[in-house]
């Protein structure tokens, strides 16, 4: 718990200094990018979209940084209402929506370095069950099961950033994970 | 156990999964509870992030940005100095003002103070 709270310090030292110090806001980057993604990723199948949504989100953050005051919320939830809005703006205009930019095409294709090859057949196969079965959820349900486990927020968190009671969220995303897993069932079945 | 009671010891063990990465599973706990849990657990091991081909370029792109936004916020701070650090007035000129100040004080003061003389002298 001492940890947790901790953190929350870090972050609000960091984000109250994020927009005149370079190395507090890029601090906070790496504290949020794997995140950030894994969020992005729980809600879109598509892994291109994802990386454009995610860069948006960081990008916006960046600019809205003034904005931000450390004793409303925290860095998180401020950081995470940006980056749900971004999706849902890219499913309400899914048709209209632009890839990427042709300026900053560049940063999208070009390889991470740090890329795992050696992650297993086994574990990417099961990755893809796994996005085919969340394509299945209702986008409620998709949106708090990404809450809960891609941007590892716990339930008070998730019922401040979506209006629902704390009650609600826990039955919301329990029901969740037993729909994914009859999915995951009848698709091995299959 | 009832629906809502599975429910709330489902979510305290899936807060303190989250939390804390790995939990023991009560084996005491309803068989659907311990399955979900189980399932909770393996979802938790997937990490998607090193999936991104956009992290490392994202970075130097932020980092360009944020130098941007210090430099902007340096240059405006530098712009706005030279009106703070306005040249206060000198020694000589305070000096020059008191006098002259003080000199016409006493000449409105003479004036005031020699008129009813004259008026006196007259009648």
């Amino acid at each position: 718990m001492n940890g947790v709270k901790n953190l929350n310090v870090e972050e609000k030292v960091l984000a109250s200094n994020a927009g005149h110090q370079a190395e507090s806001f890029m601090a906070l980057y790496d504290l949020y990018f794997n995140r950030v993604y894994n969020y992005v990723r729980y809600r879109c199948y598509d892994p291109q979209v994802a990386d454009d949504l995610t860069a948006q989100s960081f990008l916006k953050a960046l600019s809205r940084i003034s904005t931000y005051n450390a004793d409303k919320a925290p860095f998180g939830a401020w950081l995470f209402a940006i980056v749900r809005n971004l999706v849902s703006d890219y499913y309400r205009h899914e048709k209209k929506y632009n890839l990427v930019d042709i300026e900053d095409a560049e940063f999208i294709v070009q390889p991470c370095e740090n890329r795992d090859l050696e992650e297993s057949a086994e574990q990417r196969e099961e990755k893809i069950k796994m996005l085919q079965a969340l394509d299945k959820l209702p986008s409620r349900q998709r949106d708090l099961i990404a809450l809960k486990f891609g941007s590892e927020m716990t339930n008070r968190d998730i019922a401040r950033l979506t209006g629902l009671t704390e009650q609600n969220v826990g039955v919301l995303v329990h029901r969740g994970i037993k729909t994914l897993r009859k999915h995951l069932q009848e698709g091995e079945k299959v | 156990m009832t629906d809502r009671k599975t429910d709330t010891v489902f979510q305290y063990l899936l807060d303190a999964l989250i939390r804390h990465k790995e939990i023991i599973i009560d084996e005491t706990l309803p068989i659907d509870v311990q399955e979900d849990l189980r399932f909770a657990q393996w979802m938790q091991t997937l990490d998607f992030s090193p999936e991104s081909q956009v992290n490392h370029a994202l970075r130097r792109l932020l980092e360009k940005q944020v130098d941007l936004v210090a430099s902007a916020q340096q240059r405006r701070l530098a712009e706005e100095a030279p009106v703070s650090r306005r040249p206060r007035i000198s020694l000589p000129a305070l000096v020059g003002l008191i006098i002259g100040g003080i000199s016409m004080v006493t000449a409105a003061l003479f004036l005031l103070l020699r008129r009813p003389k004259e008026n006196i002298s007259e009648e």
